[in-house]
């Protein structure tokens, strides 16, 4: 069975790499390229990823049932193989797709933007809720400390830990040490596939990249940070690691970037509530954990703004 | 003499296993002749011209044709012996559940079973290389094309298609090459290391990446273009993509680069590139002007062992001098002293070659030393032999040739052509030194020494016996590692009498020191 892809993100090669199969689900598979870098498979339905690729896969389809694990893929010409599989991927009619953060270029002061922030701050608070939603920050937390792990998760039980205020300081100060001191040993903490450490990261970093506009020292302050979280990055699993990777360069998922934008525009409550929840619904903690790091991100060139002291409320 | 022969109706095997079997058969008794081969119009009046077949029978390309000459009571015996050799193929793989995979039977077919390939090898006949070829390059592979007879118009278009898709395609007629430390074609078992190469001869890459090894070093990669690349109208597209390819390698330190000379505008672009390579290119462009081949990073060679040996020093970080044009003394006593009991009639030099480049080198080698020399590939028109099966005065021959190999394979593979014209030359009684190149590694005849030792010995004998003494001298081209083993063929060649050098250049300079009974 040959599936023509739909999209495909900017960091796709899109006609020659070299792989193997490194995990299977029902509606993702992971293919560790041999340059170190994953490309992930999803169904249609799926959003883009910057390193994934949509298929245009027939209704009840499982990868799980084309794929296994080690199975070797190629892509030459366009055309993904896989050995083993009666599975092939046709690449050559994907559109391409990036989040393309940079150009959002937030301004916190504009009205409209200022109240969709505090619409989709809202909406996550609501979904810590235990009858709204899934997020359970202080059951995480626990599991954390249960694992023997530190307690440096208590950020996602209360964003205004001395922790954050500290990430915001050094964030506006452009100090880079100061930044990744607190977001360092993050990377890696937390359970699953993207441990909630990792989210926050990547969610940080998106709200960063958003909020940079055109200005040469925060850009070069986030390049900084970038090659530290990379080298960091060597603390998570395969695939966290590549995502952390990709966020550094303000690659982050579809989902997360639909929400920056919806809130750089200024959408309708109504609009930005179903955006909000669509980031937060992914995984069990990860989409509450990556939006929680966005809509901090965004404000955190701006420093201890009155705006940001009155939505800590 | 009687002839037997069967087609095999959508039959495919590939021209070195139909070659090697070819040579198997020949070697049963009481055959004379015998040819397997794809039926196509092209090898079908070959075989017509090489006698094998009165006329042209009723057979398609995609059949296979065996024929086979020799006494009848071995015929019926030797057709079962190539109807088995045929029978066996991989078995299909069991997947369990009774589920078995047949083999691929198309390049498609193939990438399915092996998704990351990224090199397709085409050894079809000539007639269908380039639509195989150019369906590899469009699955995104590049391309090894070992066959032959693939028309300059089909050799421009898929060598251009390939640079414009990022694609590289060795060949038309490249019969060596060395990727990632594999061998592929007739190539050798070198050790890895830091020397690159691209060449446009096959037996030229094979001499340079042994004595490499031989040497101490070691290659990164070694690329084939195919002779036909350095044309003007190819334009020297692989060469240059190999060229850039190895530059961009970081494993290569040091390049090779082997070939016929180019035209001038093909070898300023050449040597253009290489001057852009950012690190030392090696430049054997066999009987070029070396004072043309100049260049910050480019050191020019005037044969195949001084261009090893320049790659070799480069590798180590020393400065390679020329060599010197002196032979091994111990060698060189021997040689004297042997030719101090030449007959005066006996003056001439017979060089009897495997390697295409190796007979154009030693040409090349023999012309500034001994004078004329006759050839089926002349250096010069007015050398050309008139007739190929006659020597005459100096004579070097290319049995590679496509005069030699009309209904019988490679004399690598099968040496019964060369040890025959050995035995015409011992019974000359002019010839005084025979001149053989022995060539080793995967492709190639599995025990050569084995097929060579006894017709150097008879020819020794009835030279002997005529009161002549004729002297052998001769170059193996290999490696320990090779299939066939360096050293066990070196000595068997020795024991038989053979003076063997290191290298092609060393057994010609030997050869004409010979002639001369003086240093050279």
């Amino acid at each position: 069975m040959r599936l023509p892809a739909i999209s495909a993100g900017h960091l796709v090669a899109n006609r020659y790499f070299s792989g193997v199969i490194h995990s299977v689900f029902r509606r993702a598979c992971n293919i560790s390229l041999n340059n170190d870098a994953f490309i992930t498979l999803l169904p249609a339905s799926s959003a883009n990823l910057p390193q994934g690729i949509r298929l245009a896969t027939p209704p009840g389809f499982s990868f799980t049932d084309h794929l296994q694990q080690d199975q070797p893929v190629g892509c030459r010409a366009g055309v993904i193989r896989i050995g083993g599989s009666n599975l092939s991927i046709d690449l050559r009619p994907a559109s391409r797709w990036q989040a393309d953060l940079a150009r959002l270029s937030f301004d916190l002061e504009q009205p409209d933007t200022g109240r969709a922030w505090h619409v989709a701050w809202q909406e996550l608070w609501d979904y810590r809720q235990p009858e709204r939603g899934a997020f359970k920050p202080e059951r995480l937390l626990l599991q954390s400390q249960a694992a023997g792990r530190s307690s440096k998760l208590r950020f996602l039980v209360d964003p205004l830990s001395a922790e954050i205020l500290t990430l915001l300081k050094g964030t506006h100060q452009l100090q880079v040490d100061q930044a990744a001191m607190v977001l360092e040993p993050l990377v890696g903490l937390g359970p699953g596939l993207t441990p909630a450490g990792d989210d926050f990261i990547i969610g940080y970093l998106a709200g960063l990249w958003s909020a940079v506009g055109f200005d040469p020292a925060r850009l070069q302050f986030l390049s900084a940070l970038g090659i530290r979280i990379d080298r960091a990055a060597a603390a998570t699993n395969d695939i966290s690691r590549a995502y952390l990777r990709c966020a550094t360069a303000g690659d982050v998922s579809e989902t997360l970037a639909a929400l920056a934008r919806a809130i750089a525009q200024g959408q309708d409550p109504a609009r930005l509530r179903q955006v909000s929840r669509s980031a937060l619904e992914i995984g069990d903690t990860s989409g509450a954990a990556a939006v929680l790091g966005l809509l901090i991100g965004i404000t955190a060139f701006l420093g201890e703004d009155k705006r940001w002291l009155q939505y800590k409320k | 003499m009687a002839t037997i022969q069967k087609i095999m109706r959508n039959l495919y095997r590939d021209s070195v296993s139909l070659m090697q079997l070819s040579a198997r058969l020949a070697k049963l008794p009481g055959i004379d002749q015998a040819s397997a081969v794809m039926a196509t119009e092209s090898n079908l009046s070959l075989l017509v011209e090489a006698g094998l077949l009165e006329e042209k029978i009723e057979a398609r390309p995609n059949d296979l044709l065996v024929v086979i000459q020799g006494d009848e009571g071995g015929l019926e015996a030797a057709l079962m012996e190539a109807e088995a050799g045929l029978s066996q193929q991989p078995a299909p793989v069991d997947h369990g559940a009774g589920v078995r995979r047949i083999a691929p039977r198309t390049i498609e077919m193939g990438l399915a079973e092996l998704p990351t390939a990224n090199l397709a090898l085409i050894a079809t006949p000539g007639d269908y290389a380039a639509a195989e070829a150019l369906k590899a390059l469009r699955l995104g592979l590049h391309v090894m094309l070992f066959s032959d007879n693939v028309s300059p118009a089909d050799e421009i278009r898929l060598k251009q298609y390939a640079r414009d898709h990022h694609l590289l395609v060795m060949g038309p007629d490249c019969g060596t090459a060395i990727i990632n430390g594999i061998p592929l074609g007739f190539a050798n078992v070198v050790r890895r290391g830091s020397i690159g190469a691209v060449a446009a001869s096959g037996t030229g890459l094979q001499q340079v990446t042994c004595l490499i090894d031989r040497w101490g070093q070691g290659i990164s990669q070694a690329l084939g273009t195919g002779g036909h690349d350095l044309h003007h109208s190819v334009g020297g597209i692989s060469m240059m993509q190999g060229l850039a390819a190895l530059s961009a390698d970081p494993t290569t330190e040091v390049i090779v680069l082997v070939s016929k000379p180019p035209s001038p505008e093909i070898a300023a672009r050449v040597l253009e590139k290489a001057g852009q390579a950012g690190k030392p290119v090696v430049v054997n462009f066999l009987g070029a002007d070396l004072a043309a081949i100049q260049g910050q990073n480019i050191y020019a060679a005037r044969t195949l062992e001084e261009a090893a040996a320049m790659a070799v020093a480069l590798a180590k970080g020393q400065h390679p001098e020329p060599q010197p044009d002196e032979s091994n003394p111990a060698q060189l006593e021997r040689l004297l002293a042997e030719s101090g009991r030449l007959q005066p009639q006996q003056r001439y030099i017979r060089g009897l070659y495997s390697g295409g480049t190796f007979c154009y080198e030693a040409l090349l080698l023999l012309a500034g030393r001994v004078g004329a020399v006759y050839s089926n590939i002349p250096l010069e028109a007015r050398y050309r032999l008139e007739d190929v099966w006659q020597s005459r005065q100096h004579t070097v021959i290319d049995l590679g040739d496509d005069l030699f190999t009309r209904g019988r394979p490679h004399p690598m593979i099968d040496h019964r052509l060369r040890n025959e014209r050995i035995l015409k030359e011992a019974a000359d009684p002019e010839a005084a030194v025979i001149l053989l190149d022995v060539v080793l590694g995967y492709g190639s005849h599995p025990d050569p020494a084995g097929e060579m030792v006894p017709a150097i010995k008879s020819a020794r004998k009835a030279a002997a016996e005529a009161g002549r003494p004729l002297i052998f001298v001769g170059s193996v081209c290999g490696t320990a590692a090779d299939p066939q083993g360096l050293a066990g063929q070196e000595e068997n060649l020795r024991e038989a009498g053979v003076i063997l050098t290191e290298s092609n250049a060393q057994a010609v300079r030997l050869a004409a020191a010979a002639i001369a009974g003086v240093k050279v």
